[in-house]
């Protein structure tokens, strides 16, 4: 168990040297922030209040505490891969007495927890305290840490299928792409599913997207969830989570034959 | 005809004081701290047309500064560089014109193209003369039939072949002075001799200056006949290299992993050998951080065969090495005022 | 000094062989592009998911709104096809691979950026000529000759915008050897231009004409071919926007490249 504390202590400290990204970061993320604002105020402008079910302060908070986990859920492990398997270092990875899944794993949580500390908390009390006390509970913080962890699981895997993949094309770039803006425009990262046209709500239901961001924002902001809607979203999140999982371990059993190793 | 005319060069760094660890990381994010880190002080030397000499020293010497002043890529914080007529780092796209770089470690030709095809993008940035293209790939192929790599990638091609290449693409435009950094790298003996020749005769034919930076003893041996050496910034030895090889040449580095050897006895070690073994050099005895123990030996002095012998009736020994000197001692001993 | 007419020839003579070498995969093309078409059509998805429930924004029309977004298409494609490179400025200026930049005798931007030509490139621009080319028949824009001579001229202007703060963007690593989150950030500005700068309040309209001057890259420009009755002096600053900015950004490059000390010692 301690090398894989290691592992996430290292991923941790290496993103700390990059200051830089810090600051660049932060000044990306607050300018979102105001782009998304303006942009919804006038979308909400002569609406009367709602749309789909949702107020303007609602929406709003709701995409920045979506961009508030952002960072939680995007963990570049179908970068890191691609590139160990193009530059031939993979090898390394494949030779050390450790589960490459997991290995990645808690890379990718070392990784998430520094963005936690750095970005999500800080967001978190900005807008708990400046914009709306009140529309995040205690209850409903302690209720969504357990869907943000399978979340992360959900997204991590999704991200270790397309570094899977590299086994097989090395360059993953147009794939990755491509999943990232599924991902966000799927899950209700960009515009919530509220205002989906209902064709598309359905299709999205059976997709696992919604379970990484829709539903811990759902039940972030929701001020009185019943036990039945909680138990229904966390099976669902549970159940895209064994599910990935399993595809994950089959997929890496026949991707770890094709391995070719770059260089020479 | 001085083609290199450098005098008091100096070059000083603002670095960042880092401190280390979990809180000084966080630290540093806010952090303005510098210090001034004199890389290149006072150097001075000047250069034949025609010279092929080598330039040594440690890492961390002043070498690449040196090297990147001549070639135009840094300003000087003072003195100056001379080369060819020009200031390189004023006239940069003119000087560049007249000079060639070849990197051991990374080619300068283009990565996915036909060998070929990088020639003909050179022959138009350089806006080569035909009959001058035409000549010089045929000396080239004279010397060295290439032609078979030609219509191959460049990210194709081994090592060597691409080393090969990137000399002969280095001399295309006939520059006047031509920087090898590190050009044997890596490579076995016998393309190594092969770049060697072609330097060689290239260097034979076209009278280009060249500079060649390498911790390859061998090759510098084989190549240059003035050597030029730097440490810690300032220059420690310009001169002849067979004056620089009577030192080395005579000394061996003996490597022995003895058994059962704690850490305390090396000083025990390093007395009784030197009481043994009294010379005007004193054998000097280090332990590795792999726990071997260097022994090195001037062979002019001490005969290796006795010191083995000796060590071999005290200890036990596990395994052994015997290696030439490495640059780091050579330049040491030089520094300690050797060659006085 | 090399003329134009010599870059031109050489940039043709690299690329037509980069594209060659290119050619071979095939497979990573495809998939690449495939990549871009979903990137790209996420801001069309976005709009029509967003007109869904509501009917104008802020007195524009959803073709209004694709035209725009389609303009900003066609203004950052060139920046793709051509500038690529920029993006890994940052890792070359850390690796030290930078050097070798210094050692021909040509513009150092020119030779750096002549390396990659981004034919995925091409599928931005084709999904934004499309897009274009609709939502002026939706809007039944009249195209006359004059007017379409205006549209290019008002592109490459903003396509100018972009590039230079890309530019910029990327040149602070010579400094701080990191800048990839940095150009990220001005790459994002390229996908916030589609949206009308009067959805902002004064001040940020200020900052967002002014001082980072995203509303040059689309807004300005389209809303002179989609409302030519409003005043749209703005529309004609374009051009001196982008050539400013392309000198500053410029001058930054330098001051970069004469700044810079590479790895080793």
């Amino acid at each position: 168990m301690k090398k894989y504390i290691m592992i996430t202590r290292n991923s941790f400290m290496s993103s700390i040297i990059y200051r830089f990204h810090f600051f660049y970061t932060s000044l990306s993320n607050i300018f979102y922030i105001i782009i998304i604002y303006f942009l919804w105020k006038a979308i909400y402008r002569g609406s009367g209040g709602s749309i789909n079910g949702m107020t303007f302060n609602q929406t709003f908070i709701y995409l920045a505490l979506a961009l508030s986990i952002f960072c939680l859920f995007k963990t570049y492990t179908d970068w890191e891969m691609s590139y160990e398997v193009v530059n031939g270092i993979i090898v390394m990875d494949l030779i050390k007495p450790i589960d490459i899944q997991l290995m990645k794993m808690f890379g990718a949580i070392g990784f998430v927890f520094y963005n936690f500390i750095t970005v999500t908390l800080p967001a978190l009390f900005i807008i708990i305290f400046i914009f709306q006390p009140g529309v995040i509970t205690v209850r409903s913080i302690a209720l969504s840490i357990i869907p943000m962890v399978l979340a992360f699981f959900i997204s991590f895997n999704i991200d270790y299928v397309i570094g899977l993949t590299s086994f097989y094309t090395e360059s993953i770039w147009g794939i990755s792409i491509a999943k990232d803006t599924i991902v966000l425009l799927l899950s209700g990262a960009v515009i919530p599913i509220n205002f989906f046209p209902d064709i598309l709500r359905k299709i999205v239901g059976f997709l696992p997207f919604q379970a990484i961001y829709h539903i811990p924002l759902t039940i972030l902001i929701s001020k009185d969830m019943s036990i039945y809607d909680y138990l229904k979203f966390l099976g669902i999140q549970l159940s895209w989570a064994i599910v990935l999982y399993a595809v994950n371990r089959l997929y890496y059993s026949k991707a770890i034959k094709v391995v070719t190793v770059n260089g020479g | 005809m001085n083609i290199v005319k450098i005098e008091n060069l100096s070059k000083h760094f603002k670095i960042l004081k880092s401190s280390g660890g979990f809180i000084g990381a966080f630290k540093d994010l806010f952090s303005r701290d510098y210090k001034i880190i004199k890389a290149v002080d006072n150097i001075s030397f000047k250069v034949q047309e025609g010279e092929i000499i080598g330039f040594l020293g440690p890492n961390g010497a002043g070498k690449s500064t040196t090297i990147k002043m001549m070639s135009g890529v840094l300003e000087p914080t003072s003195g100056s560089v001379l080369i060819n007529g020009y200031i390189p780092y004023k006239d940069r796209r003119k000087y560049v014109r007249n000079i060639g770089v070849v990197f051991g470690q990374r080619t300068q030709l283009w990565w996915e193209i036909p060998v070929i095809e990088s020639f003909r993008i050179l022959k138009e940035i350089y806006k080569i003369d035909p009959n001058i293209y035409n000549e010089n790939m045929k000396l080239f192929n004279d010397l060295f039939n290439l032609k078979e790599l030609y219509n191959i990638p460049v990210r194709k091609l081994s090592l060597g072949q691409r080393m090969l290449c990137d000399i002969i693409a280095s001399f295309l435009h006939n520059p006047k002075i031509i920087f090898f950094d590190e050009p044997t790298i890596g490579l076995d003996v016998s393309v190594k001799n092969k770049i060697q020749t072609l330097i060689k005769e290239l260097n034979k034919v076209k009278k280009t200056t060249i500079i060649l930076t390498s911790h390859d003893i061998g090759s510098v041996e084989a190549l240059c006949r003035r050597l030029i050496l730097i440490d810690k910034g300032t220059l420690i030895y310009d001169g002849n290299i067979q004056k620089f090889n009577r030192i080395f040449g005579a000394y061996r580095t003996l490597k022995v992993e003895l058994e059962r050897f704690g850490g305390s006895s090396i000083e025990v070690l390093s007395k009784t050998i030197g009481e043994k073994f009294s010379c005007k050099h004193p054998i000097q005895v280090r332990e590795d951080d792999d726990g071997w123990i260097s022994l090195t030996i001037n062979q002019d002095e001490v005969k290796l065969q006795d010191v083995l012998n000796y060590i071999m009736k005290v200890y036990l020994i596990r395994d052994l090495k015997i290696e030439e000197i490495e640059t780091e001692n050579v330049v040491r001993k030089v520094y300690e005022g050797e060659l006085a | 000094m090399r003329t134009l007419l010599s870059y031109t020839k050489l940039y043709a003579l690299i690329v037509s062989q980069y594209i060659k070498a290119r050619m071979q995969y095939r497979a990573d093309f495809f998939i690449s592009s495939f990549g871009i078409l979903l990137e790209s059509g996420a801001g069309f998805f976005s709009l029509w998911v967003i007109f869904h429930s509501i009917s104008e924004l802020i007195g524009w029309s959803f073709n209004e709104l694709i035209f725009i977004y389609a303009f900003a298409l066609l203004a950052v494609s060139p920046s793709q096809l051509f500038f690529d490179n920029i993006w890994h400025l940052s890792h070359h200026v850390r690796q030290g691979t930078f050097i070798k930049y210094y050692f021909r005798p040509l513009n150092m931007m020119f030779y750096y950026l002549s390396e990659i030509f981004d034919i995925k490139g091409f599928t931005k621009l084709a999904l934004g000529i499309t897009a274009f080319i609709y939502a002026s028949f939706k809007l039944g824009i009249d195209w006359t000759f004059p007017k379409f001579i205006l549209l290019l001229a008002l592109l490459f202007s903003s396509s100018l915008i972009m590039i230079s703060l890309m530019i910029m963007a990327a040149s602070t690593s010579f400094w701080t050897g990191e800048a990839s989150s940095l150009l990220m950030f001005v790459f994002r500005f390229g996908e916030y231009s589609r949206y009308p700068i009067t959805i902002f309040n004064s001040f940020f309209k200020l900052l967002f004409t002014y001082v980072i001057p995203i509303g040059f890259v689309a807004f300005y420009p389209s809303r002179f071919f989609l409302r030519p009755t409003e005043t749209n002096i703005l529309a004609y600053l374009s051009p001196v926007a982008g050539i400013l900015l392309f000198f500053l950004a410029y001058l930054v490059w330098r001051k970069g490249v004469n700044s810079w000390t590479g790895t080793g010692s």
